[in-house]
């Protein structure tokens, strides 16, 4: 196994879709995941934040295979996931999990909270009779269910509780790395925290890695080293949290936080409009000319509409990575009013 | 600060007076809407805030005559603009919803039919209460459509809704709502399917149409930083009932009921630097299973026996400001907006 | 009036829940009425296909030339030791609906056991690997969809010569499986993309498990809804293969073959072809009525509710 400081580097990860193009008629190509590349130490979570459409999903799922990636690399521990074969793949998925967003889909109607979360360890056969009992228990606990809930069905628990059981089916296998899908955005807001917090306690408990997909920047801020944004398949700027969220580059980014609605009337504006990003998300299967994001930039210019800008360090050797032409030199992220 | 607020209010369009809303199952009765009073004045947004299973859309079906079939509303009164909505016969209530009163809906694909145009539907709406010919609905729809601010409304007015994405489709949504100038408008979760960038875009809209049409506006929503945006008073609901009332001011800078406190304390502030969140603890309870005595007592931090007791009572305790909660000055709660 | 009923409903809702000794299954019947009728109407065939030699009041296949088309016990003329009437030999047309029961509820259940399970092997394989295979057997689908059914077994009959009770089993069977290879597929494919599905995908379980533990328990309901509704159709097949000549051949009973011998007497002596006929008519609705009531039933979201 080749050594690696990074527990999972992405490298111009593709994955796209042909969408139509059934009996002759011209069908087009779907860039939901176009040329992404990232790194993560073991430890890290990566915060994967994005509207609808942008592909942030897909590329969660192109990772861990649930879908196969049209080009580019998945190294984790220095192997190429994307190119396994369904044998090797089998060696390794029981490193890398998921948490699934809709906690009414993500587990079988059928079965027992206890045969749910057991589910991972009778299929790789690391424990069966009193361990395997006592192994789901313990699970049980870490995750804050009640041991008397193990003979429950999951229509008999509320969308937090169902998320629990989730969880600690993903955490059954002692997996390296977690793949996050909006693991909180069907949830109500009082159990949202309540979810959150129990990641980043698992996280320091397990030494666990993170891929923490969301649609807004609020939720990936308590449990992000890193944050990725992404738009209509690209990344547009990557960062460390802090840094992103103290001086976006992106008029993008910068646009996201804008639109997020302040829980403090007296910061409301006073008149005239505050959002910041007019008009709508363009349509994926025919993106805008140059930089997708240029219909909407309050900044764009001649440029922005030709040519593509290139995914880059912001400076020389700097870890913040953005994809424009002009980016923000004074962006204002967290702190206002 | 707060009897001013008190006195600037304006006239009363809606009078919701002990609303409450009952399902026969099979084996019992439930209430998920119980003893529901509260006043929607003249121009003014009131925001209706809660989580899943806090009664605040059976609120809002029951006053548009909306209900399921196996729901059975009972009321004391809901005046809107001096009519009791109770004592409508179906056709009548027909009549007020679109004219007097209007509704839009978190999914708006689901509330537009996917077979007509979006002119068509437009025009209809309007033709349906007023009487002009084709061409004049045809005029106004365009009007309507600008108002909303639609790019292009003569070429939308021809598309079909599936053509259109979310942000635009609600945009549309409202335009039917406001096409025949209701004076009270309820929106349910308006902006929840939208993307964040798109959902700052509708409420703003919301925000300058009420001005612009002089409607009241009930919206209800689980975002309590969607409220702090546009809300000018709130009504904040848990396990279908009232808990806290009060201008948007004053209940930022001072939450009264300990659930208020929490929902603001869980709620993400990404303009603000933090450690870790706080939660409420527990889950909502279920309709079949409300416990007895105050009905947030066993997620409550601050609960005693006298809360498990007897239900609290929805009291005036300062002047404009009405809570559910036996506690409130001894808890001296403070919102973060105070700083 | 009205403010006693507004505190009536307020005080119910104070109340708790009440007790129920009566299993979920039977309060959903009695609640559902078209249920109800079915579930009697095949309570009763199945009665009469399984006791046929003590419900029936004559051997069904005596012949009695002196009590030739007798009418029905309640019609002028009509002989209560008759309760149904007498056919064109004399046998009692009571008798031979109670015998007729048990071919159609044999040949019913015993086909749809034949069809379901070719089908839901072919669906299940067409819809969680999909690609070449799915499109083949779609395609073998289509095929014996474009021609009509009874044709179809009318063939395979006259083929292997017809007349037994097994081979209306197989043919019956094998034209009847693309109804459930189409569902099943269709069920697999929604049910793949549910997360779950994912999940245990994640984890790295085997296929074959995946669709063992996962699939298969959730597309059991409708599984056993269409397979009712199968039955239904089965035993119209039945009759209908019986009615050409090509079913069961006498001394066997089936309704089809009443049918088919009471069409000559239809302008004189209706009741040979019409008692048969609401037998069969009624049994049809029957399952029907069960299928559908069993929808109701097996939807976990209505578990969820109750």
């Amino acid at each position: 196994m080749a050594s690696s400081e990074y527990l999972l580097e992405v490298r111009g990860l593709k994955k796209y879709f042909k969408v139509g193009g059934k009996l002759g008629e011209k069908g087009g190509v779907l860039r939901a995941v176009d040329d992404v590349s990232f790194t993560l130490k073991q430890g890290e979570t990566l915060g994967v934040v994005g509207e609808s459409g942008c592909g942030k999903s897909t590329l969660g799922n192109t990772i861990i295979r649930l879908l196969e990636p049209t080009g580019g690399q998945v190294l984790f521990e220095g192997q190429d996931l994307a190119r396994m074969t369904k044998r090797q793949l089998a060696a390794v998925r029981p490193d890398i999990q998921m948490i699934f967003q809709d906690p009414f889909s993500s587990l079988d109607p059928r079965m027992r909270v206890f045969d749910i979360i057991a589910e991972p360890l009778r299929v790789h056969k690391a424990a069966r009779g009193q361990e395997l009992t006592d192994r789901v228990m313990g699970l049980m606990k870490v995750v804050g269910l009640d041991a008397s809930y193990a003979s429950r069905f999951p229509h008999e628990f509320s969308g937090g509780q169902r998320q629990r059981i989730g969880i600690a089916r993903a955490l059954a296998l002692r997996p390296k790395l977690i793949i996050c899908d909006e693991p909180v955005s069907a949830l109500d807001v009082s159990i949202q925290a309540q979810i959150l917090n129990l990641l980043y306690d698992l996280q320091k408990q397990f030494n666990l890695t993170y891929i923490f997909i969301a649609h807004g920047l609020p939720t990936v801020k308590h449990v992000s080293s890193k944050v990725a944004v992404m738009y209509l398949g690209k990344v547009m700027e990557l960062a460390d949290k802090d840094e992103l969220f103290e001086r976006p580059m992106h008029p993008y980014t910068q646009g996201l936080f804008e639109a997020v609605p302040i829980p403090d009337p007296t910061l409301r504006p006073e008149e005239g409009r505050r959002e910041f990003l007019q008009g709508d998300i363009p349509n994926a299967m025919n993106p805008p000319s140059g930089c997708y994001f240029h219909p909407r930039c309050p900044y764009a210019t001649e440029e922005c509409r030709k040519t593509a800008p290139q995914f880059r360090p912001c400076a020389p050797g700097s870890t913040h990575y953005v994809a424009c032409h002009h980016p923000l030199e004074n962006g204002q992220g967290i702190v206002r009013g | 600060m707060e009897m001013q607020q008190q006195t600037q209010r304006k006239e009363v369009l809606l009078e919701v007076d002990h609303l409450n809303t009952y399902i026969k199952t099979e084996d019992r009765v439930l209430q998920p809407v119980r003893d529901v009073s509260f006043q929607v004045r003249k121009g003014e947004l009131l925001g209706i805030v809660g989580e899943s299973g806090c009664g605040k859309s059976m609120t809002s079906l029951s006053i548009m005559g909306l209900t399921p079939k196996n729901i059975t509303v009972q009321a004391n009164h809901l005046l809107l603009g001096g009519k009791e909505l109770t004592k409508l016969s179906r056709r009548e209530l027909r009549e007020m919803r679109g004219k007097e009163m209007a509704m839009i809906f978190q999914e708006p694909l689901t509330s537009l039919n996917p077979l007509f145009t979006i002119g068509y539907q437009l025009t209809e709406t309007i033709r349906l209460h007023n009487q002009v010919t084709k061409k004049q609905a045809w005029e106004r729809a365009v009007e309507m459509l600008k108002h909303v601010e639609i790019p292009r409304p003569e070429h939308v007015m021809k598309e079909y809704p599936n053509a259109l994405s979310g942000g635009m489709r609600q945009r549309v949504m409202i335009a039917i709502a406001l096409a025949n100038r209701p004076s009270l408008l309820i929106a349910d979760e308006p902006t929840t399917a939208l993307d964040v960038t798109i959902q700052a875009q509708i409420l703003y809209l919301m925000k300058q149409l009420m001005k612009q049409y002089d409607t009241a506006i009930m919206l209800i929503t689980h975002d309590l930083g969607v409220v702090a945006e546009v809300a000018d008073y709130v009504l904040v609901m848990y396990a279908g009932q009232v808990v806290e009332e009060a201008s948007v001011y004053d209940l930022f800078r001072r939450p009264l009921h300990p659930y208020t406190r929490g929902l603001m304390n869980s709620t993400i502030k990404v303009h603000q630097s933090e450690e870790k969140l706080d939660t409420i603890e527990g889950t909502v309870p279920s309709l079949a299973d409300m416990p007895a005595g105050c009905r947030f007592n066993p997620r409550c931090p601050f609960a005693t026996a006298a809360c498990r007791d007897k239900e609290p009572p929805l009291a005036e305790v300062l002047p404009g400001r009405k809570v559910r909660c036996i506690r409130w000055n001894e808890l001296g709660g403070e919102g973060h907006g105070e700083q | 009036m009205k403010k006693n009923d507004k505190s009536s409903l307020a005080a119910a809702a104070a109340a708790g829940p009440k007790r129920h000794r009566a299993p979920r299954w039977l309060r959903m019947l009695w609640r559902s009425k078209t249920g109800l009728i079915g579930f009697v109407i095949v309570t009763v065939v199945l009665v009469f296909a399984v006791f046929a030699p003590w419900i029936a009041p004559y051997d069904p296949n005596a012949i009695n030339p002196v009590d030739m088309l007798k009418p029905p016990a309640f019609m002028e003329g009509g002989d209560m030791r008759y309760l149904l009437g007498t056919d064109n030999l004399g046998h009692d047309i009571f008798s031979r609906i109670v015998y007729g029961a048990r071919i159609s509820m044999l040949i019913g259940v015993c086909s749809v056991v034949v069809a379901g399970f070719i089908g839901t092997l072919f669906g299940l394989l067409a819809g969680y690997y999909g690609g070449i295979l799915d499109a083949i057997i779609m395609r073998i689908t289509d095929a014996f969809h474009a021609i009509p059914r009874t044709l179809l077994a009318l063939v395979a009959v006259s083929v292997v010569s017809g007349g037994s009770v097994t081979t209306l089993i197989v043919v019956i069977g094998i034209t009847g499986w693309i109804t459930y290879a189409r569902l099943i597929r269709s069920e697999v494919l929604s049910l793949k993309e549910r997360e779950f599905v994912k999940a245990a995908i994640t984890i790295g379980t085997p296929d074959r498990t995946i669709i063992l533990r996962h699939i298969l328990p959730n597309v059991f309901s409708s599984f056993i809804v269409v397979s009712t509704l199968a039955v239904a159709t089965s035993i119209l097949a039945e009759s209908s293969l019986s009615f050409l000549g090509l079913g069961i051949n006498p001394p066997n009973i089936s309704w089809g073959g009443m049918l088919s011998t009471g069409r000559n007497y239809l302008a004189t002596n209706w009741w040979v072809a019409t008692m048969p006929g609401i037998a069969l008519t009624l049994t049809v609705l029957g399952i029907m009525f069960l299928g559908n009531w069993l929808r109701d039933l097996l939807d976990p979201y209505n578990q969820g509710l109750q």
